[in-house]
């Protein structure tokens, strides 16, 4: 390497490099809890913020008392039943306001191929009005679903490749799978989605908790110069017997949880911010004391206080490009592999995007320097206004 | 037109309610090629002279000329860059980069220099004083491994780098060997002779003053001989 004025940040850096090394540490362990903490919340608000993108309803009208399950159903892995009769559908039809309906009914199932397949929801769609799975099955199939076709879920679809199947028995009834779904970041990752004509013959060989006639969510878009709330609130005054969920109330339980975790994250990286601030500040005070008098000696050689500042800055954006470095992928590691440890990310399926994945690790890059240079404010200060006979004369 | 001119140079510092005059009206013309020597007691002002000669301590009053520019009514950077171009600085003490290599060392004033950056030729060039300073073996020796007199002769190889035009040594060969003062003295004596540098020595001992074509002495601050 060419000498320059970096090269002499370098020496400088090696000069004492366990101090150097424990500051790199330091930072890279706040980073990494800051990395940790902003994944597993960005994780859990965009996988919710996704799914209900992803639905594409403004409205969801369940059965009374069954909101949470609806949620559980939508965002989560679990697998739950709620059903409501299905004239209620013209019924939300004529509200003011309604645009477009749709609706699914969720059949809970154990496949019967071997013990370890998983229980899986089954949702049965109307394909006519149907507006979730249409742009899907359209690019992926390319046609109608036929009677005892299904569709898999990405995460069923996971599943079920493990046993080498392409057709399953569902409720006595055999099934050819014809497809599967993109990954959604949804509840509907582990389904197995089949058109409603298969109701009666599935009722009629198996015994079915839904009836004919009973469905289990209806989802609504509503008309351009309506608001969700003015339209969720009639639907909720005209029929007792449906609760309204709003497109952005979806996952509220969860996001209540969340904002509560958040603040608690909040709290714990400021805190540890402001030690690592702490630490960055005393030990670039102790280097900054150690160099006093050669920064007097390279002064008197020709340095402007801009060359001094220099070599001192890129020894601290070293060490905070560095240490963050070691954050992020400490912190991403860390979101990687404990993200099936708890139970909030396991049962939303709660990933990040490559591009939410670049942001955290930004954000995490951006805090470590600012620290650093936080923490080292006062010593380029300090070094920025020596004369050069005083650095000489000082210690 | 003088190289340096220094026209009634004072510096006063406050010491417990006091008013030292360090320099005290001192005016001097220094030419290319003059080896001046600037002796006086302890507190007499030399170093100060010197730190003002070489940029590095504004006067409190008075004027300092480098080829007819004032130099300290240049800014701060104007005044570094005095120190880069024109001005080779050999310290009373030991001021060598620790974290330096002997050849880093010198090559460290070079990357000061306005519009350079090190080039195979500054190498060159620093091997060849290390070579005159007698310590090309140690090249990539760091100070700590060097003795007091190898590190002398390092930092005046150094203060040769920028090929300057006025040389100013603040007792170089205070804490050295009579041997080693020999050397380093000689070594002075060959720049000042080959390349016709303006030497300014300050210095205790009056028979190394007696190697300058100049001498000077400072009493209080002011500059009482001049022979």
């Amino acid at each position: 390497m060419r000498f320059n004025l970096v090269a002499v940040s370098l020496r400088n850096l090696k000069r004492k490099i366990f101090r150097t090394t424990i500051l790199i540490l330091s930072l890279g362990l706040l980073v990494s809890t800051l990395v940790f903490g902003t994944s597993f919340i960005i994780s859990v608000s965009s996988t919710i913020n996704r799914a209900s993108d992803r639905l594409g309803a403004d409205l969801l009208i369940v059965p009374v008392g069954a909101r949470d399950q609806a949620q559980e159903v939508l965002l989560e892995t679990k697998v739950t039943q709620f059903y409501m009769p299905g004239e209620i559908i013209e019924r939300v039809r004529k509200v003011e306001g309604i645009k477009a309906l749709t609706y699914h009914t969720y059949i809970s199932s154990i496949l019967g191929l071997c013990c370890d397949v998983p229980e899986a929801k089954i949702v049965a769609f109307d394909q006519d009005s149907d507006f979730i799975l249409k742009p899907w099955i359209r690019d992926k199939l390319g046609r109608r679903l036929e009677k005892g076709e299904a569709i898999l879920g990405w995460s069923a679809a996971d599943n079920l490749v493990l046993l080498e199947v392409d057709s399953s028995v569902l409720f006595n009834l055999k099934f050819n799978f014809v497809g599967t779904l993109e990954k959604t970041g949804t509840g509907l990752d582990d389904a197995i989605f089949v058109s409603d004509e298969n109701i009666p013959a599935m009722a009629n060989a198996a015994n079915l908790d839904a009836g004919p006639d009973e469905v289990s969510i209806i989802f609504a878009k509503i008309k351009p110069g309506y608001t969700s709330e003015d339209v969720g609130g009639n639907v909720e005054e005209s029929i007792v017997e449906a609760d309204v969920i709003n497109r952005n109330e979806m996952g509220g339980r969860i996001i209540g949880v969340l904002r509560d975790i958040n603040r608690l994250f909040l709290i714990v990286v400021t805190l540890a911010s402001l030690i690592s601030t702490f630490l960055a500040w005393s030990v670039f005070s102790a280097i900054a004391n150690e160099r006093v008098r050669e920064v007097g000696i390279m002064r008197a050689l020709g340095a402007k206080s801009s060359h001094v500042i220099k070599i001192f800055l890129t020894e601290v954006f070293l060490v905070g490009v560095l240490g963050s470095i070691a954050g992020v992928l400490g912190g991403t590691l860390l979101s990687v592999t404990l993200s099936r440890s708890f139970t909030i990310l396991r049962e939303l399926s709660a990933t990040l995007t490559l591009d939410e994945r670049f942001l955290v690790g930004a954000i995490g890059l951006a805090a470590g320097v600012a620290i650093c240079l936080a923490g080292s404010y006062s010593s380029i200060v300090r070094l920025k206004g020596l004369e050069p006979l005083s650095a000489l004369k000082e210690i | 037109m003088a190289l340096l001119e220094l026209d009634g140079i004072c510096k006063n510092y406050e010491l417990e309610g006091q008013d030292i005059k360090a320099v005290d009206n001192v005016s001097l013309k220094i030419e290319k090629g003059d080896f001046i020597s600037i002796m006086g007691h302890s507190g007499s002002g030399k170093t100060t002279l010197l730190s003002i000669m070489g940029g590095i301590l504004a006067p409190s009053g008075g004027s300092m000329k480098f080829r007819n520019t004032d130099v300290f009514s240049l800014p701060d950077d104007g005044i570094s860059e005095y120190r880069a171009m024109n001005v080779g600085y050999i310290f009373q003490f030991a001021s060598l980069m620790p974290v330096l290599n002997t050849i880093e060392n010198l090559l460290l004033p070079v990357i000061f220099k306005p519009g350079q950056s090190v080039e195979p030729s500054h190498e060159k060039t620093a091997m060849k004083y290390l070579d005159l300073v007698g310590l090309a073996d140690k090249a990539r020796a760091y100070p700590a491994q060097l003795s007091g007199g190898q590190q002398r002769r390092v930092a005046i190889a150094r203060a040769l780098m920028n090929d300057p035009d006025i040389l100013l040594a603040d007792e170089p060969t205070g804490d050295l060997d009579e041997e080693t003062e020999a050397e380093v003295m000689g070594f002075l004596g060959k720049m000042h002779a080959e390349k016709g540098l303006a030497v300014v020595m300050v210095t205790h001992n009056s028979e190394l003053a007696g190697n300058a074509s100049i001498r000077i002495r400072m009493t209080n601050g002011r500059m009482e001989g001049l022979s």
